[in-house]
Formats: structure tokens, sequence, C-alpha cells
């Protein structure tokens, strides 16, 4: 099978020029396949965030590359790593960072908005088709600040969703989730990964999330400890 | 044989609970020997189940509706390995469990029975067992050997650090680890063992190795 992504030998040095560095990755070497569901787990301060923001193209490795779709992103500019990402990549934060003063459906139109300068028919149709999926095509209109965490939370993994992306970084996309509605974002992600060929990477403390991916990755003081790939 | 088992399954296809004991107490009562009534049925029954329901709800109660059949069948055996046991014995102890989150447990009973039956001081101690009870039982009881039964992939990240902490309390304790996802993924978890058996014969042989 083809890979999506792949991690040679990548650290982590935060404040390398300061008094305490602190090395919060060390030499991470992973591949993923393409359409693959995947877990990282680990203790608070592991590294988790700082893995899945490398490779999401947040922040940049002190050391190593990050290779997606067999094409070296660490030598792309500024700008061209900004319209990749947006392409290319889905985000669903802990803390879902939705515009409160905008609707839901303004909301997951957000990062089409961004790379796109019009928004045309196809594409509100689109928004409309994934906020059904999610289960809110009746709270469309609603605030972003008016909607329940649950609710914030599947109008993040639509927006997530919008640029049709090749791969969707969660962390922790169920962290404040009673086990019913974790249960529901699962079942979603795993349909959009069967139906789509979207590749997933979730960062999650939850063990009824990680024991149905198909891989779990558990790190350890900044290093992979355990990967086990069904 | 062959066409016994098919009676078997189909009772247990049919769910019918009495008749499907019954055919098995009555094939030990007419001779026939526990190991073969193991082998080629108690554990056949679960590990080849497939659910042909394609609605998930109902092969979730139909699975648990035959396990609870095919466990009151592994319990009605217990006499008849004290039996074939005989006075076999060796002077190892062994406490078996599934750890923590494991529930799948007819595995691990069946591992207690053939330690026993091979002759070991054999003790099961549970399914989904904390960490901590299973390290209480290794310093009260003072095993030879803990074996653990895993299943679902996920415990082995919990059993792999409860082992490392295990062996650096108590470094001759022998660890044995059986069951589908060790079978599978011990290799690629790194987790620390000292012996991996699977069957019957795997247990006989280390039995043999120790007499
Ligand atoms: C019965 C069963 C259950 C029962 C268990 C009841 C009980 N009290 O044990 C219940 C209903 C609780 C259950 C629950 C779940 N189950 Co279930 N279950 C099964 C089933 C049908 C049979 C398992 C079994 O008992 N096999 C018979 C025994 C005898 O075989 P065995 O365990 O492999 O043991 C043998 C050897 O491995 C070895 N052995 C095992 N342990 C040890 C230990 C030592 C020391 C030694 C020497 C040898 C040894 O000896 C045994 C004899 O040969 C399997 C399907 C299957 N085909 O296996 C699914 C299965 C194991 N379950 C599965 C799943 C996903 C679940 C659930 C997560 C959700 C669900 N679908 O219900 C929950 C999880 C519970 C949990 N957190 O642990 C998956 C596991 C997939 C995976 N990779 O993790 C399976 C494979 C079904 C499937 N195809 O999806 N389950
Ligand atoms: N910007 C930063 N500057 C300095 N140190 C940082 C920075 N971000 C993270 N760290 C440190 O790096 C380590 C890893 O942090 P990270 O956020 O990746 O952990 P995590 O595994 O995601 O933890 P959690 O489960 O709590 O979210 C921590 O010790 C943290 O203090
Ligand atoms: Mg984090």
């Amino acid at each position: 099978m083809d890979n999506i992504l792949e991690l040679k030998n990548i650290d982590k040095i935060y404040g390398v020029n300061t008094k305490n560095p602190y090395q919060a990755l060390s030499n991470i070497n992973l591949i993923f396949k393409k359409n693959s569901f995947n877990s990282i787990i680990g203790q608070s301060g592991s590294g988790k965030s700082t893995l899945l923001n490398i490779i999401g193209t947040l922040d940049s490795p002190t050391k190593g590359e990050v290779i997606f779709n067999n094409q070296d992103i660490s030598k792309y500019t500024k700008d061209e790593l900004a319209i990749f990402r947006n392409k290319s990549i889905g985000f669903i934060f802990q803390f879902h960072y939705l515009l409160p003063e905008f609707s839901a459906i303004e909301n997951v139109l957000m990062p089409y908005k961004i790379s796109n300068s019009k928004v045309n028919q196809d594409i509100i149709n689109r928004a409309h088709e994934l906020l059904e999926i999610v289960g809110l095509e009746k709270y469309k209109n609603q605030l972003a600040n008016n909607l329940s965490g649950g609710q914030q939370q599947r109008v993040a993994i639509a927006r997530s969703l919008i640029n049709s992306p090749n791969i969707v970084l969660a962390d922790e996309p169920t962290g404040n989730l009673d086990s019913d509605s974790t249960e529901a974002v699962y079942n979603l992600l795993r349909e959009i990964n069967k139906n789509n060929n979207t590749s997933f990477i979730i960062i999650t403390h939850d063990r009824k999330i990680a024991e149905k991916t198909d891989r779990i990755i558990e790190l350890k003081d900044g290093e992979v400890y355990t990967d086990i790939e069904k | 044989m062959k066409t016994k088992i098919n009676e078997f399954i189909k009772l247990l296809d049919n769910e019918e609970k009495d008749k499907a004991i019954m055919y098995i107490l009555n094939l030990l009562d007419s001779g026939n020997d526990i190991l073969d009534i193991y082998e080629y049925f108690i554990i056949p029954a679960l590990a080849d189940y497939n659910c042909d329901n394609d609605q998930e709800e109902i092969c979730i109660w139909k699975e648990h509706t035959r396990t609870s059949i095919v466990r009151t069948i592994l319990e009605n055996t217990y006499p008849y390995l004290i039996k074939a046991k005989g006075n076999k014995k060796i002077n190892k102890s062994v406490i078996v469990a599934c750890p923590q989150e494991e529930y799948h447990e007819i595995g691990a009973i069946i591992a207690t029975n053939y330690f026993y039956l091979e002759g070991f001081k054999a003790k099961y101690i549970g399914a989904n067992t904390p960490s901590e009870e299973i390290i209480s039982a290794v310093k009260i009881l003072k095993p030879d050997y803990l074996a653990l039964s895993i299943t679902n992939y996920y415990n082995l990240i919990q059993t792999k650090k409860l082992i490392n902490t295990l062996k650096a309390s108590y470094p001759n304790l022998k660890i044995i680890l059986g069951g589908q996802a060790i079978k599978k993924y011990a290799n690629k978890s790194k987790i620390q063992y000292d012996l991996i058996l699977n069957s019957y014969e795997d247990i006989k042989k280390l039995s043999g190795d120790l007499s």
C-alpha cells in the first residue's frame, strides 16, 4: 500500500538557543499508509501534540524530514506550506476553536474561504452535506457560541473535511464528550475514513477510541515506545 | 467425531442450552477424553464462531448467549478434570489472570485447567484484574509463574507496564503470555516475557521440561 506520510529522524527541541532547551521528541521514525486509521496515545507531556503539530506543518522539527505523498515539505516556503496545509490537511483540535460569532455553516466554510476568494454553490452544498453527515443540518444557522460542546465538536469535524483533505489530524477529538457522543464521533470518523479514503491520525486518552483504531502508537518521553498495527 | 462435533455446534447455533450441556456430559460419561472435548468441542465453539447476521447489535447478544452456554459447559467439566489429573504433581505454582480491561477469559480458564491437568498448582484470579491486584497476588502467593491472557490488542499497552513493574520487584518471577493478541502482536509490542504458550501441547511440554 502507498504511504501518505513519512517521518524521518524527527527531533524537536524547544528553546534551542535558550538556557533551558527541552527535547520534546527524539528520533521519531514513522510511516503512515494511505487510508489508514491511526491513534497516538501516551501520558500527558509525552510529546503527542508536538508530534501532531509537526505532522500538520504548524511547527517545524529541529531535525529530520516530513514527507507527504513522497514530497519533502520541509523545503517548502511559508506560503507554499500554508497553501499545502489548507488543501491537504484537516485539523480537529481538542478545544475546537470555532469562531464564536459565526454560524455553524460559516465555520464549516472557513477553511475554503481562506484558500478561495469566492464561495460557490457547489461548496455551499458540500458544507450542507457535511453538516448533515455530522447530524447538525438543523443547527446550521446557529451561532457557534450557542451550540453545546458536542455539537461544536461535530462542527469542527465537518470543518476539517470541507477541503476534502488527504489526512485529518485530530488532537483529543472526544476530549470533552460523554461516552455516547464519543461513540458517535468515532463512528463518524470511521465512516469518513471508509467512504472518502481519508487517513486519520488521532491523539486520544480514550481507550474506547484507541482500541478501535487499526494502529496504536504510544509515545513515552518523546520517543515511540509501542507501535502495534492490526 | 466429525458428526458429533457438527451436532454439538448445531445445538449451540440454535441456542439449545440444556441439550448442548447434556451432549457434552454424555460424551464425558461414556469415556471420551477430556482433552478431546476441550480441543474439538469447547474451544472451536467460540474460537471459530462467526455471527452470520449483519446486524451488529444482534451479533453482540448472540455472542454473549453462546459464551454463557459454553461457560456453563466448561465449569461442568471440572469433576472430569479432577479425575483425569489423577495424582500428577509437579512442584510449581502458576497464577493465571486477564489484565485490567481484558474481559475475554474463556482462554484463560482453559489454560488454568490445562496447567492443573499437568500437575501445576494453578490458580485463576479473574478477568479484568487491576494491575495492583495482580501485583498483590504475586506478592502474597509468590508463584513461580504468572500467566496472562490477552485478547484485545489495546491491553498490551497496560500489560507491558505491569510486567515492567513486576520484573523490577520480582526478578525470579517467570512471565507466561497467551491469547490472541499475543499470538499476533507480542513481537511488535515489544512486551517482556519469559514464555509464550498457546496450547495444551505447549503447557505439557513445559511441564515435561520441569519434571
Ligand atoms: C466470547 C467473546 C467475547 C465475550 C467474552 C466473554 C468471556 N467471559 O470471556 C464478550 C461478550 C464479553 C466479548 C466482549 C468483547 N469482544 Co469479544 N469475542 C468473543 C469471541 C466470540 C470468542 C473468544 C473466546 O472465548 N474464544 C475461545 C477461547 C478458548 O480462545 P482463545 O481466547 O484464543 O484462547 C485459546 C488460546 O489463545 C490459548 N490461550 C488464551 N489465553 C491463554 C493464556 C495462556 C497462559 C495460555 C498458555 C494459553 C492461552 O488457549 C485457548 C485455547 O486454545 C471472539 C471471536 C473469536 N473468533 O475469537 C470475540 C473477539 C475476541 N471479541 C472482540 C471484540 C472487539 C470485543 C469487544 C471489544 C466488543 C464486542 N464486539 O463485543 C468486547 C471487549 C471486551 C474487553 N474489553 O475485553 C474481537 C477482538 C478483536 C481485537 N483485535 O481486539 C473478537 C476477535 C471478535 C471479532 N472478530 O471482532 N467478547
Ligand atoms: N512551546 C513550548 N515550549 C517549550 N516546551 C514545550 C512547548 N510546547 C510543549 N512543550 C513541552 O514539551 C513536552 C511535550 O508537550 P506536548 O504538548 O507535546 O505533550 P502531550 O503529549 O500533547 O501532552 P497532553 O496529553 O497533556 O496534551 C512537554 O513537556 C511540554 O512542557
Ligand atoms: Mg497535547
